[in-house]
């Protein structure tokens, strides 16, 4: 073929040659103004944000303190701790009576020292106050939200200044709400409907509370190597813990190191062996 | 932090002894200390005893500054559980925020407010940076972010107000107006310019009473502070 003869070809009427891959992909300008996001920027110097342009985050439906009653709050928030209702529970349980800042902190700390938590004692409280279930007082339950200390004023050397004024003692007590919460803990009768939903393992968990209820507690080890044989369990096939763990949460028995009975699963058996 | 802050908005730059205008150096570098430790990071133990044993004034002058002393004491006066926490919170909220926007706290950085796209690291920190530098100044090696954040701007207007007294205590006059000089001329292109924007976005997310008060007595002290530098430069022309 030599350099002029192109008779092969004919790019004109090829339609091909305008097939443009990315065209189905472009934007389309012409209605792009329609769905831009609006500007969040006000007019005026120093691009200072309009309020009213910001995007609102959905932040009302995963707060728990948005809830407009202290009772829905209470709930939300034991909602969305469930790994902590025990120490919630003892919380309130503290604070039924005027219990000063230092010692609620103290018996929280001991109580977190065999569950670990990433929340600090008075955060616990201060998430707890926020639901409305405990409330800072003084020293006769009344509530401290309604003081508002002013600072002192003060005259030094013929100049008057604002001092600090010295902080009260600071108790914490249970609020109404709060109590009618911690009524809801019923360890006895979520131990007893233990034994009523699963009767075919009231001899596993009476042998269980027995072992945790020996001075120091037991281990895992030692309660799995007296029931783990046991023909009740080969089919479903059970091992010591699923027993543990729903004795935990019913509020039998505790971590301390080993497993030990709580105060409420020791009263259970104590009534288990008097029947 | 002096146990007692000194009112050095009353005292004018007229009728005032070599030594009058040092102690006024010394007080004002005091000042920009405690409003530059308290910008450049949460309020820990140390300092929230130091702020507890502090006397604020109620009259300075500016009412700004008083309502913002006001606010800080009448704040410790009801933290009375877990302050740290919740300036920290605070804190958290009002300058770092945690959103994916640009408007999600008080940034408090000039290249977020001179720059047309907030962003930081901006031609203001370079400014900054090249104002230090001539002024025998370099950063600290723990200073990890950008050079124009508040807290330094405010801690090297310490560093000049604390050489002008050494200057003037020295009788080196020259020096003294030298470094009055470069302090006035620095709060007009850069403090001034930005921190009152700054300010207004601290009053929109902090919603303790402590750093409103905070951010009251910083936009008040600057205004002084620049009405005092200009007074001194103008009266030394």
């Amino acid at each position: 073929m030599t350099e002029h003869d192109q008779s092969g070809f004919s790019f004109a009427e090829d339609t091909a040659v305008d097939f443009n891959p990315l065209e189905a992909f472009a934007f389309d300008d012409a209605e792009g103004d329609k769905d831009a996001a609006p500007s969040v920027l006000a007019e005026g110097p120093f691009n200072m944000p309009d309020p009213d342009a910001i995007p609102q985050f959905q932040r009302e439906l995963v707060a728990f303190d948005n809830g407009e009653t202290a009772t829905e709050r209470i709930e939300a928030l034991f909602a969305q701790m469930p790994t902590l209702h025990k120490m919630l529970f003892a919380i309130l349980d503290q604070c039924s009576a005027p219990v000063p800042t230092a010692d609620l902190e103290a018996a929280i700390e001991e109580m977190k020292r065999h569950h670990h938590s990433v929340y600090e004692p008075l955060t616990l409280c201060s998430l707890l106050e926020r639901a409305g279930a405990i409330a800072q007082t003084d020293e006769d339950g009344v509530p401290l939200t309604e003081v508002e200390q002013e600072p002192l004023r003060v005259e030094v050397d013929g100049v008057e200044f604002w001092r600090v004024a010295p902080a009260p003692a600071v108790y914490w007590s249970l609020t109404e709400e709060g109590g009618a919460q911690l009524d809801t803990y019923r360890p006895m009768e979520m131990i007893a409907r233990l034994y009523e939903a699963e009767p075919q393992y009231t001899g596993i968990f009476t042998t269980c509370l027995e072992l945790c209820g020996r001075d120091g507690g037991t281990s895992l080890r030692a309660i799995g190597d007296i029931v783990d044989d046991e023909p009740v369990l080969q089919s479903p096939k059970r091992y010591a813990m699923y027993f543990i763990d729903k004795l935990e949460h019913a509020g039998a028995i505790e971590w301390t190191g080993q497993w030990s009975l709580t105060a409420h699963g020791r009263e259970y058996l104590t009534t288990l062996n008097e029947d | 932090m002096t146990e007692m802050i000194n009112d050095v908005t009353e005292e004018t730059a007229e009728a005032m002894t070599v030594e009058d205008l040092a102690e006024l150096c010394d007080s004002r570098a005091a000042t920009y200390e405690l409003l530059a430790r308290l910008y450049r990071q949460e309020v820990d133990q140390e300092l929230l005893d130091e702020l507890i044993a502090t006397d604020y004034p109620v009259s300075s002058g500016n009412d700004l500054m008083d309502a913002g002393y006001y606010g800080i004491a009448k704040y410790l006066s009801n933290a009375w559980v877990d302050p740290l926490m919740k300036l920290s919170v605070d804190y958290t909220r009002a300058f770092l925020g945690s959103g994916i926007d640009t408007y999600s706290a008080a940034y408090p950085f000039e290249s977020v407010y001179t720059s047309e796209k907030r962003l930081l690291m901006g031609d203001a920190r370079d400014e900054v940076l090249a104002i230090y530098r001539s002024c025998g100044l370099e950063k600290s090696e723990s200073w990890t972010v950008g050079e124009d954040h508040v807290a330094v701007e405010l801690e090297f207007m310490r560093v000049l107000a604390h050489r002008t007294a050494a200057a003037l205590r020295a009788d080196d006059e020259e020096r003294a107006y030298s470094l009055i000089n470069t302090q006035r001329n620095f709060m007009g292109d850069h403090l001034s310019s930005w921190v009152p924007v700054f300010l207004a976005e601290v009053r929109r997310f902090a919603e303790t009473g402590f750093y409103l008060g905070v951010a009251d007595v910083t936009e008040g002290f600057l205004e002084e502070d620049e009405a005092l530098l200009t007074d001194l430069v103008s009266d030394r022309n």
